[in-house]
C-alpha cells in the first residue's frame, strides 16, 4: 500500500471511524494496535518474514524496560550496541559480512524510522525522559504508528504520549477540514507535481546524448541536477503532508518535516528546514552530546567553535550515510557533513573578520541573501547526485556532457536558482500578508482544484487500455 | 488548547458556501480545460471517410484533416478511393514500379500527411537505392456501419483481392498489427462471408452514471491532452497497459486461448491472401506494425517479467515465412530509438510522422533484401 494512495486513505478513514467510536483510552489503543498490525502485515509475505522485525522490536523493548529499572552505563552501552547492530544487520549494511545475513526474505518496511524511535526510547529510558510507564501496547503503537511507519516523520515519545493520553486533540469540523487539506496537498504534490518533475528529469537524461551542441549539453546537465531536488521535495513533503493529515484523524499532530527548505540562506539553516525531525533527532542525540564531550575533554574557548564544526560534520555525515548501504551514500554523507561543516567554518571566519555585527549586516543584505539561497540550493542539488544515481551513471553523465559543460551546468543552476528563489522568497513575503489566501474558502477552492486534477489523472491511469483510437476517421 | 478548540464553530452559511465553492471549482476547471484543449488541440475529421459508403471513402475526394496530436493537412483519395501517388485505373509510366498496400489504419497512414506516410518513405528508399520511381496505391479500408469495427477485418481484405490484383503491382504489402486483432470478427477468417452479415461487435448505447462518465471521458479533448502527457512516460504507459487483461495478453510468449484464436485467424488470412496473390504471380510482404506498448518495451528495453515486446512480431514473422511471404518487422525497427514516445500520437496510439519513417524504412529494408521480389537485388546486396 503506497502513501499517498486512495487505498491508504480508505484504510485510514475506516480505521479513524472505528478509533473515534469510543473515547476510552483502552479502546483507542487496541484499535490503533490492530490497525498498526494490519498495516504492517500488508507488507509482509508471511509470519517468518516478520520474525526479524519482531525480534528487533522486542529486543528494543527489553532494553527500554531494563534501563528504566537499572540505568547503568554498561547496560546502556550494551543496549545501544544491540539496537545499532540489529539495525545494521537487518538492513544488510555492506560492512556486515554477507555470511552473517539471514538467508530468507524478510520485511524491513519503515525499519529506518522505527530504529530512530527505538533508539530514542533506549536513550531516554536511561536519562529518565520517558513519561509514565511504557506498556508493550504503547511501545508497539508508538514504534509501529502506521501513518508514520513508512517514512516518518519521527515523533518523539513524550509528544506522542501526551497526545495519546494526556491532552487528546479534539476532532471537530475544523480539524477534519485541516486534515483533508493536508491529505489533498499531499496527493497533489506526490501524484502530480513530483510525477511531472520525475518525467522532466527522465526526459533530460534521455535527451543528453553524445554529439549534442555545447549549449544543449550544458542545459541538460543543469536540468538533470536541478530537477531532482525539486522532485524529492514534492515527493517527500507531499508524503509528509498526507500522513500528517491522516494522523490528525486519530487526534495526533505529527511534527512537521519541511519548512520552505529551498528558501534557506545557508546549509546549516537548510538542514533545520529539510527533514526536520531527522536532523533534530541527530542534533539532540549526536551533535549536542558530541559537542559537550569535546568541550569537556578539551576546555578551550578558542577551540569551541571548531568543535561545533567537527560535531556538525559527524552529525550530517550520519544523516547522509543513514540513507543507504552503499559507498554512494557514504560519499553523500561526506558531502552533507562537509557542506554543513564548511558552512560553520565560514561563519567562524567571517565573524572573526567582520565582527559579529558586521557579519550580521552582511547576512541582511538582500543580494547576499539571494546568492546564499542560490548557492545552498546548488550545493544540495549537487550532493543529491550521490543519492539518486550510481558511480557508473554519474561517470556516464559527465562523459556524455563533457567536463566543461557539466561544470558550467552547475553555474547555470546557481544563476537560475538565485533568481527564482529570490522571486519565491518575495512571493512568500507578499502572500503571508494576505489572510484570505489562507482562508477556508480559498483552501476549499484550491483543494478542490488539486483533487480534481488528481482524480482525473488516476481515472485516466485506471481506465481501459490506452488503445488505438478510431474516432477521427 | 482544548478551550481554544471548543469555541470554534463553523458559521451556518459555510455549510452551503463551501460545498458550492467545490462544485463551482470543478465545473470551472472542467470547462476551462476542455475549452482550452479544444482550441489548442483542435481536431478535424476526414470528411471523405465520414462520407464513406461501405468500406471505401468517397472517391475523388479531398478533405482537410487534423488529429488532436498532429498537423492539419489535406487528405486526397483517387478515383478508386485510395491514398495514392497517381490514378489507379491506368498503369504507371514505363519504368515506374507499382506497389499496393492493404491493411488497417496504419496501412493507409491515418492522420498522417501523405508525404510522411510510411509507404512514401519505403518508395523513397527504393527509388534512392534502385533508381526507379515507385507508384503507391494504398487501399483505404473503413467501415462507417454503426456498431461495426471492421478496420482490421481480414475477411474484407480477402474480398478486395481481385481489386488489388487488377492493379498489377510489383508486390503487395499487408500490414498486420496486434491492436487490430482485438476486434477479430466472430468465426475468424472466412473469405466467402459477407462482412455486412456479421453481427455488430460494439454494443451501441450506454446507460448508467459510470457509463455516462466513461462516454464523457471518451469524447473529452482535455482527457486526450492529459493522456498525451501521461503516456509520454514510457514506463508508466507500459505499466498501465499491462493492467488491461485481454488487450495486453499478446505481449506474453505463452498466448491465452483467445489470442491463439487471433493468431490462427492471421495464419488463415495470410495463407489465403498469399495463395491468391501467388497464383497471380504477385509476392506478398507481411509488415508488422508495432503497437505503442511494443515500441516502448523494445526501444527503452523495459524489463517486465514474462513480457516480450517482440513476441507478436516474431509470431507474425513465422506465419509469413510459413506461407512464403516476405516479412518486415516494424516492431524490432524501434530497437535503439531514443525518445520513442515522440514517434507516436500518444493518446491516439497510431504512429506519427516520425514513427512512419521508422516503419517505412523497415519495410523498404525487407523488400529490397527479399529474393522473391527481386527488387534491386544487386544494389541491395552491396
Amino acid at each position: 500500500m503506497n502513501a499517498p494512495s486512495f487505498q491508504f486513505l480508505g484504510f485510514a478513514v475506516a480505521g479513524a471511524v472505528l478509533f473515534n467510536l469510543s473515547g476510552s483510552l483502552t479502546w483507542r489503543r487496541l484499535i490503533l494496535l490492530a490497525l498498526n498490525l494490519v498495516f504492517f502485515a500488508l507488507f509482509v509475505s508471511g509470519p517468518v518474514a516478520a520474525l526479524p522485525y519482531a525480534g528487533f522490536l522486542l529486543v528494543g523493548y527489553g532494553c527500554v524496560l531494563m534501563l528504566r529499572r537499572r540505568p547503568s552505563s554498561a547496560l546502556f552501552l550494551l543496549s545501544l550496541a544491540l539496537v545499532l547492530f540489529g539495525f545494521f544487520w537487518l538492513k544488510r549494511y555492506t560492512f556486515i559480512p554477507a555470511a552473517f545475513s539471514l538467508s530468507f526474505v524478510y520485511t524491513t518496511i519503515g525499519l529506518s524510522y522505527v530504529f530512530f524511535r527505538v533508539l530514542h526510547l533506549v536513550i531516554e529510558a536511561r536519562q529518565g525522559g520517558i513519561p509514565g510507564k511504557i506498556s508493550l501496547l504503547s511501545y508497539l503503537n508508538y514504534t509501529l504508528h502506521f501513518p508514520a511507519l513508512i517514512s516518518g516523520p519521527i515523533q518523539l515519545y513524550p509528544e506522542y504520549h501526551r497526545q495519546e493520553s494526556e491532552e487528546r486533540l479534539p476532532l471537530d469540523v475544523f480539524a477534519i477540514g485541516q486534515a483533508a487539506w493536508r491529505v489533498v496537498v499531499g496527493f497533489f504534490k506526490v501524484m502530480i507535481v513530483s510525477g511531472l518533475l520525475m518525467q522532466a528529469q527522465q526526459g533530460a537524461i534521455a535527451a543528453l546524448v553524445p554529439g549534442l551542441p555545447f549549449a544543449d549539453r550544458l542545459l541538460y546537465s543543469g536540468l538533470i541536477g536541478a530537477i531532482y531536488p525539486l522532485f524529492l521535495y514534492a515527493n517527500f513533503s507531499g508524503y509528509t503532508d498526507f500522513v500528517i493529515g491522516v494522523a490528525r484523524l486519530y487526534r495526533f499532530e505529527l511534527p512537521e518535516n519541511f519548512d520552505y527548505p529551498f528558501l534557506a540562506e545557508n546549509f546549516i539553516a537548510f538542514w533545520s528546514r529539510w527533514h526536520i525531525t531527522l536532523s533534530n533527532w541527530l542534533k539532540t542525540y549526536v551533535y549536542m552530546p558530541l559537542l559537550i564531550t569535546c568541550m569537556r575533554r578539551i576546555p578551550s574557548r578558542r577551540a569551541e567553535p571548531y568543535f561545533a564544526v567537527l560535531a556538525y560534520f559527524v552529525t550530517f555525515f550520519l544523516v547522509g550515510a543513514w540513507h543507504g548501504q552503499t559507498s554512494m551514500f557514504l560519499f553523500f554523507g561526506v558531502l552533507q557533513g562537509g557542506g554543513v561543516a564548511m558552512n560553520k567554518l565560514y561563519q567562524i571566519v567571517m565573524t572573526d573578520r567582520l565582527s559579529r555585527k558586521g557579519y550580521r549586516a552582511l547576512c541582511e543584505n538582500p543580494s547576499y541573501r539571494a546568492l546564499a539561497r542560490g548557492l545552498t540550493f546548488t550545493w544540495f542539488a549537487f550532493t543529491l547526485f550521490w543519492f539518486w544515481s550510481s558511480w557508473q551513471q554519474l561517470g556516464g553523465f559527465i562523459q556524455t556532457a563533457t567536463v566543461p559543460a557539466f561544470l558550467l551546468g552547475w553555474v547555470l543552476v546557481f544563476a537560475v536558482a538565485t533568481v527564482v528563489l529570490a522571486a519565491a522568497a518575495a512571493v512568500q513575503r507578499f502572500t503571508s500578508g494576505y489572510g484570505w489566501i489562507d482562508s477556508r474558502y480559498s483552501r476549499t477552492v484550491f483543494a478542490t482544484g488539486m483533487m480534481t486534477v488528481v482524480v482525473a489523472a488516476v481515472a485516466i491511469l485506471a481506465s481501459p487500455a490506452p488503445d488505438i483510437v478510431y474516432k477521427n476517421f | 488548547m482544548n478551550d481554544l478548540y471548543s469555541k470554534r464553530r463553523l458559521p451556518h452559511r459555510d455549510w452551503i458556501l463551501l460545498p458550492l465553492a467545490s462544485v463551482l471549482t470543478v465545473l470551472v476547471l472542467a470547462a476551462a480545460a476542455e475549452g482550452l484543449a479544444r482550441v489548442f488541440w483542435s481536431e478535424q475529421p476526414d470528411a471523405c471517410i465520414m462520407a464513406a459508403d461501405g468500406a471505401k471513402p468517397k472517391a475523388n475526394c479531398s478533405s482537410m484533416v487534423k488529429a488532436a496530436e498532429g498537423p492539419r493537412f489535406e487528405a486526397r483519395y483517387n478515383e478508386c478511393s485510395y491514398r495514392a501517388t497517381g490514378p489507379c485505373r491506368q498503369q504507371p509510366p514505363v519504368g515506374t514500379e507499382r506497389i499496393a498496400v492493404v491493411g488497417t489504419s496504419t496501412a493507409f497512414g491515418v492522420q498522417i500527411p501523405f508525404d510522411n506516410v510510411w509507404f512514401m518513405r519505403t518508395a523513397q528508399d527504393i527509388t534512392a537505392r534502385c533508381g526507379r520511381p515507385v507508384d503507391v496505391q494504398s487501399l483505404v479500408q473503413v467501415d462507417r456501419t454503426p456498431g461495426h469495427l471492421d478496420y482490421g477485418d481480414f475477411n474484407v481484405f480477402a474480398r478486395r483481392l481481385p481489386e488489388v490484383i487488377a492493379l498489377k503491382p510489383k508486390f503487395v504489402v499487408l500490414v498486420v498489427a496486434a491492436f487490430d486483432l482485438v476486434a477479430m470478427p466472430d468465426g475468424g477468417f472466412n473469405a466467402t462471408r459477407d462482412p455486412a452479415a456479421v453481427p455488430p461487435t460494439i454494443q451501441p448505447g450506454r446507460s448508467g452514471v459510470i457509463e455516462l462518465a466513461k462516454s464523457l471521458k471518451d469524447v473529452s479533448r482535455a482527457v486526450s491532452v492529459a493522456q498525451h502527457f501521461i503516456y509520454g512516460d514510457t514506463n508508466l504507459y507500459v505499466w498501465t497497459f499491462l493492467h488491461y487483461g485481454d488487450r495486453a495478453e499478446f505481449l506474453h510468449s505463452r498466448l491465452t486461448p483467445r489470442w491463439q484464436e487471433r493468431v490462427a485467424y492471421v495464419d488463415n488470412a495470410v495463407s489465403y491472401i498469399s495463395g491468391q496473390l501467388k497464383s497471380a504471380g504477385i509476392p506478398l510482404v507481411v509488415a508488422y506494425a508495432p503497437a505503442q506498448v511494443e515500441a516502448y518495451l523494445i526501444a527503452d528495453k523495459i524489463d517486465v517479467p514474462d513480457v516480450d515486446g517482440e513476441a507478436m512480431g516474431r509470431t507474425v514473422g513465422a506465419i509469413a515465412q510459413r506461407h512464403g511471404a516476405v516479412f518486415a518487422d516494424g516492431a524490432s525497427a524501434f530497437q535503439g530509438v531514443h525518445n520513442v514516445q515522440d514517434y507516436f500520437y500518444r493518446a491516439d496510439g497510431h504512429l506519427n510522422s516520425a514513427g512512419n519513417q521508422v516503419f517505412g524504412d523497415a519495410v523498404a529494408g525487407a523488400v529490397m533484401s527479399a529474393k522473391s521480389i527481386g527488387y534491386c537485388q544487386r544494389e541491395a546486396m552491396r
